[in-house]
């Protein structure tokens, strides 16, 4: 099996394999150093991923949403990709403003993210509060690239314990296309993470 | 260890021919010899495919652990290391001639790929595209096997790829997920150019899963019923025993022939077992609708219409196009003629009859498989035929159980036919097959 070229040919896989990593994390390092920043609540809960080991699934308020309530489309089915328009002109966390089929128009205090919905649900209205969403209560659950934050190996627990009394927020950076990555962690706050670009 | 067994059998078989004065003792030992030279140190190869497996996994375990002490961009860096010190390894190891180390070498270098993009998801918290994930490490291992040459690698794409095309059949609602053909044939090809006869057992296997996942995800998404699902199972087995007795009969200028025997040897099978399942489908699992069961009832008889269409142009001539293909066939297209005909009737679908008629198509299709293995010399053919015989005989006897006499006049009835079709068989056999052909099948009986 020996031929000439072995050295040549294994470099070329080499260089292929690390490009294609060095595209991932630059592609990475772009969106979180020129993305829109938008702050988001959010609860966390703590499990562990087989490759990527332990990280914090992060429930956020953006996660389910009701299209008839917020405006925008209504008609959705699963793995639809939606956009999703949010108002960042609040002091607090951005709140969803409209769903949409199709990617929106920019504007001012306004940020589009982009996600994919997982589920669909219809049912009677919420009790405490019927007028919040009339029956039948059509209801999306939305990803958007963003559920999961890894954390080192035992401190998982440590962020899900605060939930109850405390308040975490995320801050994200969107991009052009209405992509999305987590650049920091706050509590009550307080900056607890922050993401460096590399 | 085949090689060992292959050697022991060989060596009893020598002496037996010296002793009738077919070999010469000189030419025994060149044969033992022959063999000889093509041994492998099989112990050292086999540990360091374990080294190399054992690396894989300290690199992911090293991920998941997400050590903060060591900065993010030095953990990349230790593991793009890692990944250079293998490929380095690996050409040193085939300049040495030492081809199965470099070949463990580049599998451990794809498995670290593979760990630094889950570091690179995970430090950058990417959660949405799993599956991508897995598609690019998929393709960085195939592109290593490809320019390696690593089997151990394509192994590792093909398992990588299959997790991939998981994730985006169950997580991200494809129905059929078309992409994966791609990548299994892509990976089924280099195998064939290698003539590494488990890398083409694996990738057909693969083939067989995808078939499986897909029509029982369709079937689940459309309401299909578990009779109709069967049905297209059983056309997709014919076809894939159509497309080996094409490939066996005809691609003499490509490596594909390799290809024939198995795809031919998984689709017998599968017709025998999509026939039993079928009269499980139709009695216990609720009786087909014409109304929701007719498009997959439709796209069994397209599939079988292939089949057919690739039997017809295999074979020259009638006779030899009828004596392979004319009973498969007829079997695949009376399984959906009786999906249709439980459908418009349920009192038939019910009875006692469908049973009955659903047990001989199991068994004329176990006989004709047995005629068929004896006939091409596959002893697996032959096995398979008369397990699916035997199992079938065993079932209809615990079925008609209730009335012993009827078990007993229905045997009978089925003995008598089965005697005939055998004198019938053997008719047909010994009017096609030409005098010398004749010898050929009696000895792949024998095997």
């Amino acid at each position: 099996m020996m031929r000439p070229g072995i050295l040549l040919r294994l470099l070329i896989v080499l260089v292929l394999q690390t490009a294609a990593l060095g595209w991932m994390v630059l592609d990475r390092a772009e969106l979180l150093r020129s993305g829109t920043e938008v702050t988001l609540a959010v609860v966390p809960v703590d499990p562990r991923d087989l490759f990527r080991g332990d990280f914090v699934q992060l429930d956020y308020d953006i996660t389910t949403l009701r299209p008839g309530m917020i405006g925008g489309d209504t008609e959705f089915s699963e793995n639809d990709h939606v956009w999703v328009a949010l108002d960042t002109s609040l002091s607090g966390p951005a709140q969803p403003i409209g769903i949409f089929r199709h990617r929106p128009p920019t504007l001012p205090e306004r940020a589009v993210i982009q996600g994919r919905v997982r589920s669909v649900y219809e049912g009677s209205s919420p009790v405490d509060d019927p007028d919040a969403c009339p029956s039948p209560c059509r209801t999306l659950r939305v990803d958007y690239g963003i559920e999961q934050y890894f954390v080192p190996e035992g401190e998982g627990r440590n962020i899900e314990n605060l939930r109850d009394d405390s308040r975490v927020n995320v801050v994200v950076a969107i991009g052009g296309k209405g992509e999305a990555a987590i650049k920091k962690l706050l509590i009550d706050g307080v900056e607890r993470y922050e993401e460096p670009l590399f | 260890m085949l090689d060992v067994l292959y050697r022991r059998r060989l060596e009893r078989d020598l002496d037996a021919w010296q002793e009738r004065g077919l070999v010469t003792p000189e030419a025994a030992e060149e044969m033992l010899a022959s063999i000889g030279q093509e041994a492998r140190p099989r112990t050292a190869i086999i540990l360091g495919f374990l080294g190399a497996i054992l690396i894989a996994f300290s690199a992911i375990a090293f991920v998941a652990a997400n050590w903060a002490d060591m900065a993010r961009p030095f953990r990349l860096g230790l593991l793009v290391a890692g990944m250079a010190a293998c490929y380095g390894i690996a050409a040193l190891m085939s300049l040495a001639r030492h081809p199965w180390f470099a070949d463990a070498a580049i599998f451990a270098g794809s498995a670290l790929f593979g760990a630094s993009i889950m570091l690179v998801a995970q430090s950058y918290h990417i959660s949405g595209d799993y599956p991508d994930a897995l598609l690019m490490w998929g393709v960085g291992a195939f592109i290593a096997a490809l320019l390696g040459p690593s089997r151990a690698s394509l192994l590792l794409a093909l398992v990588v790829l299959s997790l991939w095309s998981w994730y985006e059949v169950v997580d991200y609602g494809w129905m059929v997920h078309w992409p994966y053909v791609v990548a299994v044939v892509l990976i089924g090809v280099v195998a064939g150019a290698w003539h590494w006869s488990s890398g083409i057992h694996l990738s057909v296997l693969a083939l067989v899963g995808w078939i499986v996942v897909s029509v029982l995800n369709s079937a689940y998404e459309n309401d299909w019923s578990a009779a109709s699902s069967v049905c297209v199972g059983c056309g997709a087995a014919l076809v894939f025993f159509a497309l080996g007795r094409f490939l066996s009969a005809h691609v003499h200028w490509t490596k594909a022939s390799a290809f024939g025997p198995v795809f031919g040897i998984y689709g017998l099978i599968g017709f025998l077992a999509m026939l039993i399942l079928l009269q499980f489908a139709i009695f216990d699992s609720g009786i087909p609708d014409l109304e929701i069961d007719r498009p997959p009832l439709m796209v069994a008889g397209v599939l079988i219409a292939l089949a057919g269409l690739l039997l017809a142009i295999t074979r020259a001539g009638l006779r030899s196009i009828l004596l392979d293909g004319a009973v498969p066939l007829a079997m695949g297209i009376a399984a959906i003629g009786l999906s249709l005909a439980a459908a418009r009737n349920e009192a038939f679908a019910e009875s006692l009859g469908m049973q009955i008629l659903l047990g001989v198509l199991v068994m004329v299709a176990g006989v004709w498989t047995v005629a068929f293995g004896n006939r091409v010399g596959s002893r697996a053919a032959a096995t398979f035929g008369l397990i699916a015989f035997a199992a079938e005989v065993l079932y209809l006897y615990f079925v008609t159980f209730g009335t012993l006499l009827d078990t007993a006049v229905f045997f009978l009835t089925g003995g008598i036919l089965m005697i005939a079709l055998a004198a019938i068989l053997v008719r047909l056999q010994r009017r096609l097959t030409p005098a010398d052909g004749g010898a050929r099948a009696a000895g792949g009986a024998r095997a």
